[in-house]
């Protein structure tokens, strides 16, 4: 491990404001606690290991040192984080993520699902199926891929998902329901899966 | 649960578990270690800047939280430090560096580093030194020795 400091108890709300004070062993455990959590969460949402590795590193430099927004009454401390590494994860690709005023619409105009690039030989077979389950929930929507990712794939509750994505709870239901829709429709294509 | 229900719950628990292989790469562990670090050390550099800045009230944490004992027992020159870090020699008379942190710690210090800063002359009373008082208020150049961890190790005036 790169942090020396031991390990320290406490919750994540006086860690998070240690670490915004300065302390090492504060920003080293909650580093330890979300890292894997936020990283995965960007690399679901876009694919690239080389923006998880950066939205990682901007969130968590972010959070220490212009701390702190997190309110446990408001969500967990994986939902803000994962919350603030999505705000970062959507500035780096505005060009490609546009404000959505029309969701249906939005889903239309993705009805055309390009497979995605071929894996190495030594790849098995259900790994490739997943790599391609992974493009397509990749080929989702923005606002349907995101709830997908957090509550089926990372397991969040609803409400931690609506904390991240800043909507309501209702509107995760109905979201979490079309992707899964939209989902198989576009599984139902992929003859291999 | 119906069939295509079923398939495309088992698919996204084949894609859950392998996302949960995916680790987050442990350069970025070390990254923001070592931003944590600097912010730190910078952090504490501009209190001892501030706290010596004319005009200002001395933050008594610097004084008050160092103990007197410290002072009588360990005010002694540190001459094996001064080779490493004394700046060329411009015509000014240094005082001897007072030690501030127990003298072993200090010289297992391989790359302390020297801060300057002024402090308002009166605080010389503090260690002990004397003040003249139609002076008081002027200013005193004076430099810190400071670990790379940001602990104060010792200090010196400069007339």
């Amino acid at each position: 491990m790169a942090f020396d400091p031991p390990m320290l108890a406490g919750d994540d709300a006086s860690l998070l404001a240690q670490a915004a004070a300065g302390s090492a062993a504060a920003a080293a455990e909650i580093y330890r606690r979300y890292a894997n959590t936020v990283y995965r969460f960007v690399w679901a949402l876009t694919g690239s290991e080389a923006d998880a590795s950066d939205v990682l590193q901007e969130t968590f430099i972010a959070v220490i040192e212009r701390l702190s927004g997190f309110d446990p009454a408001r969500g967990s401390c994986a939902a803000y984080l994962c919350g603030v590494a999505r705000h970062l994860a959507y500035a780096r690709h505005r060009t490609r993520v546009a404000v959505v005023d029309d969701i249906e619409a939005l889903v239309d105009a993705n009805s055309s699902y390009a497979e995605a690039p071929p894996l190495p030989d030594e790849v098995t077979e259900k790994r490739r199926a997943i790599a391609r389950l992974h493009a397509a929930i990749r080929h989702l929507p923005p606002p349907f891929r995101e709830v997908l990712i957090l509550v089926e794939l990372q397991e969040l509750s609803y409400a931690d998902a609506a904390a991240v994505a800043g909507i309501e709870l209702g509107t995760v239901r109905s979201r979490l329901s079309r992707a899964k829709t939209r989902l198989a429709e576009l599984l139902a294509r992929e003859k291999t899966i | 649960m119906n069939p295509e229900d079923k398939s495309l719950h088992n698919w996204l628990i084949a894609a859950r578990d392998e996302l949960a292989r995916r680790d987050a790469p442990a350069w970025i562990e070390q990254v923001i270690a070592n931003r944590v670090e600097e912010r730190r050390i910078a952090a504490q550099i501009a209190a001892l800047r501030s706290s010596a800045a004319p005009g200002k009230r001395v933050r008594p944490w610097l004084w008050l939280g160092i103990p007197a004992g410290v002072f009588a027992a360990l005010v002694l020159v540190v001459t094996v430090l001064l080779p490493e870090t004394a700046p060329p020699e411009t015509g000014a008379r240094e005082s001897a560096f007072l030690a501030l942190a127990p003298l072993e710690s200090i010289a297992a210090e391989a790359r302390p580093l020297l801060v300057e800063s002024q402090l308002p002359r009166a605080q010389l009373a503090v260690y002990g030194l004397p003040v003249d008082p139609t002076r008081a208020d002027v200013p005193v150049r004076t430099e810190f020795l400071v670990s790379r961890n940001g602990r104060l190790l010792a200090v010196r005036f400069v007339q």
